[in-house]
């Protein structure tokens, strides 16, 4: 099981609706637990956002950034929503220059990260359900 | 137990006796006295001070209430309607006691729906959300208009008190769409208004599809909050229902600019619905119940809605909107437009909410108190109420919960401060009353005009209405209803 920090501003309120998609999904489970990276997300227009994976947690900071960020990824609203809705692939935002990366040649930590982050933002963005009490009905 | 006011009302007849007549008129069981029936109906979510009622009545016909009201009028006792008491005003609390008539519970007919001329016939205690599932099963290609306000909110004390809908920027107040009506007047008179006036009976389903041209009976009855007669039948307009629906949120930076953002949209005559919130509203629907506004978000969320019959009209629709917004744009404003169902499923599709009407705004129903200063406002002043009472908000540590609309493309605004507060903890109505007082000031001074108003701010646009205006309404309501028995103590009659 994964606990996600509840997010108080509107980015980390949206990564928490995100990654907690799949927070009881056992593939999630085993690409997160202690996966111990530091991740900086920043919507441009926005603020930075520092990802925190810490053992069995997910965190998120808006300020007082660590000095050790293990990827920093850097995109427009408008390409964060074309990614999840699958109008633009990855690779190519990233030829285009609309996806930044700090970071792109830790391989591993980039493949993780868009494990992650990247598929489970498409499989919320794909699921046809619109309503929050269907995927929540303990809170019906 | 909610105190009794001290009154005198049952000089002409005892209680007993009033007790007696009722159960004639409506059944036993369709009456009660039991202090523990009445206690729901003695307060509401405002800091309105609670009253109770002396009895409720459930009315299952028009007959049972000509007989009510010729009682009620002949022996000066109270009757206050009510539908469901959701209304943000203390308005069905009855100041002065006397009897409730709970249209809720039993007149609450859908009686005709025009497919030709687009209307729906009503009964006082028809609901949005009846409504709407009505016309889902039965005429999917009507639809009617929602307010901000949950699926069991009435649909007909909504119309008379002038309340906004999700088609606000295309028709305006709901007030406007009013095809016509039939009430009883303080002598047990039933009276019809607007196309269905023709006939001595029964007026047939087909005839209430227009409100003029004669001269318009129907302003004496709307916006009175029920002071001069009883409304039994409403005919609201229905609209064509197109199959393209599309709701794009504009992020919004800068604290004020959302007004000229708002007023420009609106102007582009495109739009069904613009409704803007402060962004900490858009948090609260996310179970952060005091959120705050953090450094580098933006300050208002805005909502434009737009509906087509064909692609190419939505598309020409959406090209218009987008040029507005980069125009808007490249004058210095900082406007983010996107999809709001793509935007919302990521963010949290609890903000549904907001778009789905009529629903169950979390926001509002959250805390056991809901109070505002809910105005028509002139849409050059919003910069100027923004800033002001975004102030006062933050001047007394509570979070601003700013609610506006554009109305009929721009011709006037709504503006909206709302207060979510714990209506049982010590000292907390005064504090929030406190606030709405300023607001209030500020807003009136601006020239707000208030709408379903509590008798506390009538008292204060008293002050400030022209003494012409007040002489006129104290003669209608004086023609009206002679001996004060429609509601006493709305607009401090």
């Amino acid at each position: 099981m994964i606990s996600i920090q509840k997010g108080e501003d509107l980015i980390t309120i949206t990564l928490q609706n995100i990654l907690s998609y799949r927070k009881n999904d056992e593939d999630f489970i085993n690409l997160v637990l202690n996966w111990n990276k530091k991740v900086l997300i920043e919507l441009e227009g926005f603020y930075p956002v520092e990802v925190i994976f810490d053992h069995d947690e997910i965190r998120f900071k808006i300020n007082d950034f660590d000095k050790k960020i293990n990827l920093k990824v850097k995109m427009g609203i408008y390409t964060f929503l074309d990614l999840a809705y699958g109008r633009l692939n990855p690779i190519k935002a990233v030829l285009k220059r609309k996806l930044k990366i700090k970071g792109l040649l830790k391989i591993g930590t980039l493949l993780k990260f868009m494990k992650i982050f990247l598929k489970t933002m498409k499989m919320v963005a794909s699921d046809p359900n619109n309503n929050y009490y269907e995927f929540n009905k303990e809170t019906r | 137990m909610t105190e009794t006011k001290d009154r005198n009302i049952y000089k002409k007849i005892s209680k007993e006796d009033v007790l007696k007549k009722l159960t004639e008129i409506f059944e036993e069981k369709n009456v009660t006295n039991k202090s523990g029936d009445l206690y729901p109906y003695s307060y509401d979510m405002t800091e309105c001070e609670p009253h109770m009622p002396d009895f409720i009545v459930i009315p299952e016909n028009t007959l049972q209430l000509i007989e009510l009201v010729k009682f009620c009028n002949s022996n000066l006792i109270p009757i206050v309607p009510y539908i469901s008491g959701n209304n943000v005003g203390g308005l069905t609390i009855p100041e002065n006691g006397g009897i409730l008539v709970n249209f809720g519970k039993k007149m609450n007919k859908i009686l005709h729906v025009d497919d030709n001329m687009m209307y729906a016939l009503l009964e006082p205690g028809v609901t949005f959300g009846q409504l709407k599932k009505y016309l889902d099963e039965n005429y999917p290609h009507l639809r009617y208009s929602y307010p901000f306000a949950p699926p069991y909110a009435g649909v007909v004390g909504n119309v008379l008190l002038s309340g906004m809908n999700n088609l606000s920027c295309k028709i305006g107040s709901m007030g406007d769409s009013i095809n016509g009506l039939e009430v009883i007047t303080a002598d047990g008179e039933i009276a019809r208004i607007g196309s269905c006036f023709y006939g001595k009976d029964e007026a047939p389903p087909d005839s209430w599809w227009c409100r003029y041209p004669m001269p318009d009976l129907m302003g004496v009855f709307i916006n009175w909050q029920g002071m001069t007669g009883l409304v039994t039948k409403c005919a609201v307009q229905l609209w064509f229902n197109p199959p393209i629906k599309k709701t794009y949120l504009a992020i919004v930076f800068g604290l004020t600019d959302v007004a000229q953002v708002m007023r420009e949209v609106g102007r582009t005559d495109i739009i069904d619905d613009i409704s803007a919130v402060s962004i900490e509203v858009i948090k609260m629907a996310v179970e952060l119940p005091i959120p705050t506004k953090f450094s580098g978000e933006p300050d208002f969320a805005s909502m434009f809605s737009i509906s087509a019959k064909t692609k190419n009209q939505f598309n020409a629709k959406e090209e218009i909107l987008f040029n507005e917004v980069e125009n808007l744009n490249k004058q210095g404003k900082n406007v983010i437009l996107v999809n709001a169902d793509e935007f919302v499923k990521l963010f949290n599709l609890r903000v549904r909410c907001y778009l789905d009407l009529p629903s169950v705004v979390l926001p509002l129903v959250e805390y056991s108190g809901l109070t505002w200063f809910g105005s028509y406002a002139p849409s050059h002043k919003l910069e100027e109420l923004i800033e002001k009472v975004n102030k006062l908000f933050n001047k007394h540590n509570i979070t601003p919960f700013i609610y506006m609309k554009m109305m009929k493309s721009g011709h006037y605004a709504i503006f909206r401060p709302i207060m979510r507060y714990n209506k049982f903890k010590e000292g907390e109505e005064e504090r929030y009353h406190m606030l709405l007082e300023e607001i209030t000031d500020v807003c009136i001074d601006l020239g707000c005009i208030p709408y379903k108003t509590p008798a506390w701010m009538t008292e204060k646009m008293r002050k400030k209405i022209n003494p012409g205006w007040i002489n006129l309404f104290e003669k209608i309501k004086k023609c009206m209803d002679p001996n004060n028995i429609f509601n006493p103590g709305r607009w401090n009659t």
